[in-house]
């Protein structure tokens, strides 16, 4: 439910694409911004909160197989610059 | 509901912080734990330059070359290297060019510095030549 009003200022040239684009998708101005939000920082947080963790299992468990002693990163980098 | 979600901090990490991170040695894996977990918990972003992914990608690869793993492996940390969803940030080259010849580094290493510079955040890096003479330039800047 859309109970919050807030006023925001943008620039020019934005609002002009928005308007646009609002008339193209046949939706209002607020919804494209909302449409936004959900896209740009909702999705973030919630790949942050669910997926980071299974990831983070994944590359552990990756690591129980690949046992390495004294590995020298810059040259491992370096080396494939070339090869 | 706003109130509790809680914005995580972020760090510049550069390809060798990378690769210890998904190919530590026994040294650098107490640090790399601390470095996920927070990861994990949200509590940390890791943000680095559009040219991670050659520098990373060429890591994996002279890894399988000399050995240390197999391509099999290989091919599931690419995976998981991609997965991670690092944020890749554009950098000013110009800026990066003038680091690379005041500090006599790679423009790989210069773009790092660049951009933590730009950013404000720490850069983390396990490239003990990129350490020394980044912290001419960046105050912070850790090695891991």
């Amino acid at each position: 439910m859309l109970t919050k009003r807030t006023n925001l200022l943008l620039r020019k040239t934005d609002y002009q694409f928005l308007q646009l684009l609002a008339r193209k998708q046949e939706v209002s101005i607020g919804e494209l911004i909302r449409r936004a939000i959900d896209k740009t920082y909702k999705e973030r947080l919630s790949f942050t909160l669910e997926q980071r963790k299974k990831e983070v299992a994944g590359i552990k468990r990756l690591w129980e197989k690949i046992q390495l002693k004294k590995v020298d990163y810059k040259s491992l980098i370096e080396y494939g610059r070339k090869y | 509901m706003a109130e509790n979600i809680k914005l995580p901090s972020k760090i510049v990490v550069d390809a060798s912080v990378v690769l210890a991170l998904l190919l530590p040695d026994e040294k650098v894996k107490p640090k790399i734990v601390k470095i996920l977990e927070q990861y994990s918990q949200g509590k940390l972003d890791l943000v680095s330059t559009q040219l991670l992914d050659f520098e990373v990608l060429n890591g994996i690869k002279t890894a399988i070359l000399r050995k240390r793993i197999s391509k099999e492996i290989a091919k599931k940390i690419v995976s998981h290297f991609f997965r991670l969803k690092i944020q890749r940030k554009k950098i000013d080259f110009r800026i990066t060019f003038n680091y690379s010849l005041k500090l006599s580094i790679s423009i790989y290493d210069a773009g790092y510095l660049a951009l933590a510079k730009k950013t404000k955040l720490s850069l983390a890096t396990a490239d003990k030549n990129l350490f020394q003479k980044g912290k001419k330039e960046l105050k912070n800047i850790v090695f891991l």
